[in-house]
């Protein structure tokens, strides 16, 4: 009994000197701010749609607590367990994706939500971490250098990752998902800039990347209409980024003060796309600016600590999930902004949302996981 | 050959990857280019955050909310009866940048609002829409019901607000001493103007008093239709304290809907109008003359002859042709007598009187603001000689009940006021008691006696003055236009009011034998005014042809 007391005590010791407790933190004051802003945010969505005024604020509760919990569970994972997981959540995932798409409901033109006992759930957004370690680990494979061997690249070695993206390209663009299609690739072809391919070869993506784009515009109506939209402003879509822009515009610097926003009621999405012009409507551009601090400092963070990594899996997939996550959180800015069509994309730990929410915790787990400061190179991937 | 082949197969015709040192070394690098380009995304985002931010940026920043009407504290009455408040009233606005579909949305207000033009709707928000602006009233002050069928159309970029709306609940009673705000809640005209500080700040209260007010518009509305005249002013002042008890002018106008404000009705006569008062102001040039002590009640005036002063020569209504005493030529109205009078009187003297009976400058006290009185433009010896009977001076009614308050009063001259919140200005000294008590005999002689007879309304004791003036038309004066005032106090043995009535232009009517003198119309309107006032206001009528009053004049005009 003591020594399964003490084992405990020495596997908690040993995460606790481990894991970055720094990222840590900044994630969960995060989530704190999330909570903050969902409060203030929500209550006129809720009473809109017809529910309590707190129905929005207790389901973010509901769901921030155990995401919580999982993303601290996850973070004691090792490398290998968090490939593993992944590779069969991805398996898992991109079955219930297509199920989706054979079951589902149509909601807003887009089929995205399947009915799991009671409770819809989005599995595209929990694809996007698992999608980012098995990248990572198709792009290190037999390339690490744990072994002092040297392997020389084959082509498979690229076409292996490009065939998953374009499996979940399809599945993406059928529901359709034009937000996820993006940062999701760009995530991959970041994840390749950093495995080190060469840069001709980069900007060979980059232009297959535009002419895809090009092409989603002429043959896909909703992904021509966005696009339209932002660059001639007009109707709906102009109106949510116009009453987005007018938020900022009269929360200033220091805002209004918490509750007294008005054009907050007037914002479609209020709770969930467009919930940064809430936030600097009543607590200013100053608060905007500490919660986009607060995504960089993880994000740099993380990074900074990949550098020391000898393991190139850890260094991609770790990159990856981090490269999704400032993504999204740059591109939900940016489209409040009016710098980017608009996309539909949460903002990470603070927007509500279910399935988005549990997403970027399972993400950040993973990361936390990855980012642990082992003693010993892993050899794990034998 | 076999070696060569391996090592071909072992070696790819293109590498993938960019060589050089170990794979983690490189990756490592390229971990820091991205986060340079990561760094440099947050700091576009972070400028862009600062500049929709920006104060006064309009491009980021749509101005959308109509401007808001400032707050504004009640108007009472002195006894507490509202004049003035402001409610809350829905008006429709739209921005015409969130419009989808002008034409639509037009035929939808218009449905709403049968009073809107629906082509003219479509047009002015197409053309809100072709400029970029932002704010479009389309119906302000709706009805309620109206306002939330608007509502209900639910158009994106339609607004409904509620605005402040300034309500008055007296209508034209009080139209010109209240005055009124524009929709937009700016001051136009009365006390609303005047005191416009103060009442932004707080509700306040006017001397009127509501019944007196009406009790004089009433009178003034019956003769201003019985003589035909074009308008008509009437002032009521209480002597003690100086405050405005009524104050009406008419034509007037409905200050909740105001159309046009260049409209003659909008001029208030009885503050802003100046006029030349002719034979009231004879009060003034007798009673200076007394005061200064250069004449005497029984002294002894020529008027055998009319008085030529170069080429002009001034003669009496009624030539009595002969010697007059100082109480005839006041009683009789004669202008050589006055002008006798102010030859006596002094150069000098004559306009300091003037200045202490405050007739020389604008009145501006709390809640009141007149216009500066029109003077001579020099002081020779024929300007002295009018001014001495009302011509070539105009004033406005409210200084001739200010002045004519101090001639009866106690001597001392009472700016008058209209807000009763605010400490009024100090009363300056004018006249002698002594002054002061045979000028109350002189003017209840002239209604006694005198020109004023048909004023004797009541037993009410009314004491006054008429004054029938040619009226200056485009700087000359006309032959037959009048302007008539009375200056009436009550009760005469220890005068408390003064009311003042003016007409314009008044004509004869039946049962004044073809006469339009003051003496036949705002002579007998002065004296209605009395009799519908003084029972409101608390003064007892006396007995009818009491002995004592006349005994009071007998011994002091000994």
């Amino acid at each position: 009994m003591t020594s399964g007391v003490e084992a405990m005590r020495g596997w908690f010791v040993r995460w606790a000197g481990s894991v970055d407790r720094i990222n840590l933190a900044l994630l969960m004051g995060l989530a704190c701010v999330g909570v903050l802003a969902v409060m203030t945010a929500t209550h006129l969505v809720a009473i809109h749609r017809g529910f309590d005024e707190l129905y929005f604020f207790g389901w973010h509760v509901r769901v921030l607590v155990p995401t919580l919990a999982v993303m601290v569970a996850l973070s004691f994972l090792s490398p290998l367990g968090v490939f593993r997981l992944s590779a069969g959540g991805l398996a898992i995932v991109m079955v219930l994706m297509v199920l989706t798409l054979a079951t589902a409901e149509p909601v807003n033109g887009a089929r995205r939500w399947l009915n799991v006992g009671g409770l819809s759930l989005q599995a595209s957004e929990l694809a996007k971490p698992f999608f980012a370690v098995v990248t990572g680990w198709l792009l290190a494979r037999g390339r690490n250098t744990s072994f002092g061997v040297l392997v020389r690249s084959r082509p498979s070695y690229l076409l292996m990752p490009l065939g998953l993206l374009f499996a979940l390209w399809a599945l993406l663009v059928a529901q359709p998902d034009f937000g996820m299609t993006m940062i999701v690739g760009i995530a991959w072809c970041g994840q390749l800039f950093l495995a080190g391919l060469r840069l001709r070869l980069m900007l060979l993506a980059a232009l297959v990347g535009a002419g895809l784009i090009g092409i989603a515009y002429k043959t896909l109506s909703h992904v021509e209409d966005r696009i339209n939209q932002f660059l001639y402003p007009d109707g709906e879509a102009g109106y949510q980024v116009g009453k987005g822009l007018e938020a900022y515009g009269r929360g200033g610097f220091l805002g209004q003060g918490p509750g007294e926003g008005t054009i907050k009621a007037s914002i479609p999405d209020a709770h969930t796309d467009f919930i940064f012009p809430v936030i600097a409507e009543e607590f200013g551009v100053a608060a905007c600016i500490a919660v986009l601090a607060l995504v960089a400092g993880i994000t740099f963070r993380g990074l900074s600590r990949l550098r020391g990594s000898q393991d190139l899996f850890v260094m991609l997939a770790a990159g990856g999930l981090l490269l999704q996550f400032v993504l999204q959180a740059l591109v939900h800015v940016a489209v409040t902004l009016n710098l980017a069509p608009t996309t539909g994309v949460t903002m990470p730990f603070i927007s509500t949302g279910g399935s988005s929410l549990l997403a970027v915790g399972i993400a950040m787990g993973l990361m936390l996981a990855l980012t642990r400061r082992r003693v010993v190179p892993a050899g794990w991937n034998r | 050959m076999r070696r060569r082949w391996r090592k071909y197969r072992r070696e790819p015709v293109v590498s993938l990857w960019q060589s050089g040192r170990s794979r983690s070394e490189r990756t490592g690098e390229r971990l820091r280019v991205g986060m340079t380009i990561l760094a440099i995304a947050f700091v576009v985002v972070g400028l862009r955050l600062g500049e929709v931010a920006w104060p006064g940026d309009t491009d980021a920043r749509p101005v959308h909310a109509a401007k808001e009407v400032p707050v504004r504290g009640e108007i009472f009455d002195r006894h507490g009866t509202m004049l003035a408040t402001t409610v809350l009233v829905p008006s429709v606005w739209v921005n015409p940048a969130d419009v989808r579909d002008p034409a639509k949305l037009a035929a939808q207000l218009s449905a709403v609002f049968p009073e809107l033009s629906q082509a003219r709707l479509e047009r002015r928000i197409v053309a809100g829409k072709q400029r970029g602006r932002q704010f479009l009233w389309v119906r302000r002050h709706a009805r309620p019901t109206r306002a939330e069928a608007a509502m209900h159309i639910g158009s994106p970029g339609l607004y409904i607000q509620d605005e402040r709306r300034r309500v008055y609940p007296q209508g034209r009673l009080t139209s010109h001493a209240v005055g009124y705000v524009n929709i937009d809640g700016r001051p136009q005209a009365g006390v609303e103007r005047v005191s416009d500080r103060t009442i932004r700040k707080r509700p306040v209260h006017l001397t009127l008093d509501l019944r007196v007010q009406y009790a004089l518009r009433d009178r003034l509305q019956a003769a201003m239709e019985r003589f035909q005249a074009v308008a008509a002013a009437g002032v009521v002042l209480e002597i003690g304290t100086g405050d405005v008890l009524a104050q009406v002018s008419l034509p007037d106008f409905d200050p909740n809907d105001v159309q046009d404000a260049d409209d003659p009705g909008m001029l208030d006569l009885g503050t802003q109008g100046v006029f030349e008062m002719g034979s009231t102001f004879k009060t003034f040039t007798v009673a200076a003359a007394l005061d200064a002590g250069q004449v005497q009640v029984d002294s002894h005036f020529d008027a055998t002859e009319p008085v030529k002063i170069g080429r002009h020569t001034i003669n009496d209504y009624h030539p009595e042709g002969r010697w007059l005493r100082l109480s005839e030529v006041f009683v009789h109205s004669s202008n050589i007598g006055t002008v006798r009078v102010a030859e006596a009187l002094g150069k000098e003297n004559q306009w300091d009187y003037l200045g202490r009976l405050g007739l020389l400058g604008a009145i501006e006290t709390p809640g009141l603001r007149t216009a500066h009185p029109r003077l001579p433009g020099a002081w020779g010896e024929i300007e002295r000689a009018t001014v001495s009977f009302g011509h070539g001076i105009a004033v406005s009614p409210m200084h001739l009940a200010a002045a004519v308050a101090a001639v009866v009063g106690d001597g001392r001259y009472r700016p008058p006021r209209l807000l009763r919140s605010e400490p009024s200005a100090p009363a300056t000294g004018a006249l002698r008691p002594s002054t002061v008590r045979q000028m109350r005999t002189l003017l209840r002689q002239v209604v006694q006696h005198g020109t004023a007879g048909l004023a004797d309304i009541g037993n009410y004791e009314i004491g006054g003055k008429t004054g029938t003036a040619q009226k200056v038309v485009n700087g000359r004066y006309r032959q037959g236009a009048r302007t008539n005032s009375f200056v009436a106090a009550f009760p005469m043995s220890a005068p408390r009011y003064v009311v003042v009535v003016l007409l314009d232009e008044p004509k004869a009517a039946p049962g004044t034998h073809g006469f339009a003198t003051a003496g036949w119309n705002t002579a007998p309107l002065a004296g209605s005014v009395v009799a519908g006032v003084a029972p409101i206001l608390g003064v007892p009528p006396v007995p009818a042809a009491s002995p004592d009053s006349d005994a009071l004049t007998q011994v002091a005009l000994r």
